[in-house]
């Protein structure tokens, strides 16, 4: 493996193997700044699938305004996330699931809520901001949904052909839009949530989700997808390379389909399958 | 399917809605380090780095109606000109040339509406009516988020805050809101009541 330290050191480390986790955007990144004569559509893509069927997660806000303290600030409810949605029944006439949780909007720190302002559509600066800010801050409570994105080989990374990086390498490049699926289901968690806020007594409220399709985050799955078949994935079940027997990505992109929320457990326990794999691997050899 | 296409700014816009507009986007350790310098070159009475005296006087009328001296202290006794002279005058360089235009740009604007270039000279009616029309800008949206910025952290109780999120993260406690300003309930220092301002009113009883 060739790679270059900060100051632009050109350095070389043999390996048995390599395990790359760079998670769903830099991954195909890197494996696509790593073309060759060998691999001229990028390192482990001859399925053409790297970068492609990115996925973010959906989300929906939902923030209230409550007369009393509520104390929303106080970190994510630690019982937290509600599952009655988790899949929602297809009468809806569309496919998604997810969870709620309540978090704080900004995080529970003032500072951050003060930055934000402004919350409920009033003032963002001047003395009403301010008063807003001493009283609002323990009053406001917000509901999250955490949610479905369908896989479509639309929406993917790729290299700008035109923007460069400090080092003047091709920047990442998103394309994405959602499913129309992705948006009803945002649309029904944001729905449910506003519903929630107005059962316990909220005042005012507000929320949100993307109308137009166009999420982002940092979930970032897909772009590397897992499979049996090496024509239409790009690693195995091991998060094992295809093409490239000694390369492991282990990483957000590995998955299939965006799970419903939150990835990370899944995540940790496709790396500690991954782990064990490399273990037994070479054991026997075979790296 | 245009009419639905984000720009890349409204993209940004939209993943850094707490920025809201501002060419300034900057880390807790910077905001840390400016607000320690800022705070020293107030007490030291110390020459600005970048601002001369007289845009100096305008930008801190502006940041003086955006976090006003009312029932509470705002940004004139934070000395928020400080911060934002620093940050202006070191990580962001970049961003002075389009803040002097945004100035210039208002004061054509005091001038064709009031007859007078000088925002400081301005009533705060005729002041706030000017920041309203500028609201959706970015001069406003950067002025908007250094004199939160400023505000906010100062040195003291800015490593106090940074104490009690590492706590709070460590025991996934509620512990932020919960902190006591016992060391500058008695300092009598009119910056550190300011500094602990926009902290301590968020305050829950105790």
């Amino acid at each position: 493996m060739v790679y270059w330290e900060e100051d632009g050191t050109e350095q070389a480390q043999k390996a048995k193997a390599v395990v790359l986790c760079a998670n769903g955007a830099e991954t195909p990144r890197l494996l696509f700044l790593s073309a060759s004569a060998q691999f001229p559509d990028g390192l482990a893509n001859s399925s053409g699938m790297v970068g492609k069927n990115l996925m973010f997660n959906g989300s929906s806000n939902a923030a209230g305004l409550f007369p009393e303290e509520i104390n929303g600030h106080k970190s994510i409810a630690t019982t937290r996330v509600i599952h009655d949605f988790y899949s929602i029944d297809p009468k809806h006439g569309f496919y998604g699931g997810g969870g709620i949780d309540s978090r704080s909007l900004t995080r529970g720190l003032p500072m951050a809520s003060a930055m934000r302002g402004g919350t409920f559509s009033d003032a963002s600066w001047g003395s009403e901001f301010k008063r807003n800010l001493a009283q609002k801050f323990t009053h406001t409570a917000s509901f999250n949904g955490h949610c479905t994105t369908l896989p479509l080989s639309t929406n993917n990374i790729t290299l700008d052909p035109e923007v460069k990086d400090k080092w003047g390498r091709p920047a990442l490049r998103t394309t994405f839009m959602n499913h129309p699926d992705d948006i009803a289901t945002m649309k029904f968690f944001h729905d449910i949530s506003m519903e929630m806020l107005d059962a316990v007594g909220a005042i005012k409220k507000v929320g949100s989700y993307a109308r137009n399709g166009q999420t982002g985050g940092v979930h970032l799955l897909g772009t590397c997808r897992m499979g049996n078949d090496p024509a239409t994935s790009v690693a195995d079940r091991y998060n094992r390379s295809h093409d490239v027997p000694n390369l492991f990505m282990v990483d957000g992109g590995s998955m299939v389909t965006s799970g419903r929320g939150q990835p990370t457990m899944t995540i940790m326990a496709l790396a500690f399958r991954a782990a064990d794999h490399i273990i037994q691997a070479a054991r026997r050899n075979e790296i | 399917m245009n009419e639905i296409q984000l720009s890349r700014r409204a993209f940004l816009r939209q993943t850094g809605i707490a920025a809201r507009n501002s060419l300034i986007v900057l880390s807790l350790p910077v905001i840390m380090s400016s607000s320690a310098a800022a705070s020293e070159a107030m007490l030291d009475n110390s020459a600005f780095k970048v601002l001369g005296s007289d845009e100096a006087r305008e930008f801190a009328a502006i940041a003086a109606r955006i976090i006003p001296t009312d029932e509470t202290p705002g940004a004139t006794e934070a000395g928020v000109i400080y911060f934002i002279d620093n940050v202006l005058g070191t990580s962001r360089t970049e961003a002075l040339a389009p803040m002097r235009e945004g100035l210039a740009s208002l004061q054509a604007t005091a001038q064709s509406t009031y007859g007078s270039a000088s925002f400081s000279a301005l009533t705060p009616e005729q002041q706030d009516a000017l920041l309203v029309s500028i609201e959706e800008t970015e001069f406003f949206g950067t002025m908007r988020y250094m004199t939160i910025a400023g505000m906010t952290l100062e040195r003291t109780t800015g490593l106090r805050s940074l104490r009690i999120l590492q706590r709070f993260r460590l025991r996934g406690g509620g512990q932020v809101i919960h902190c006591r300003h016992d060391d500058s309930a008695g300092a009598g220092d009119g910056q550190l009541r300011v500094a602990n301002w926009l902290y301590s009113c968020t305050r829950q009883h105790q």
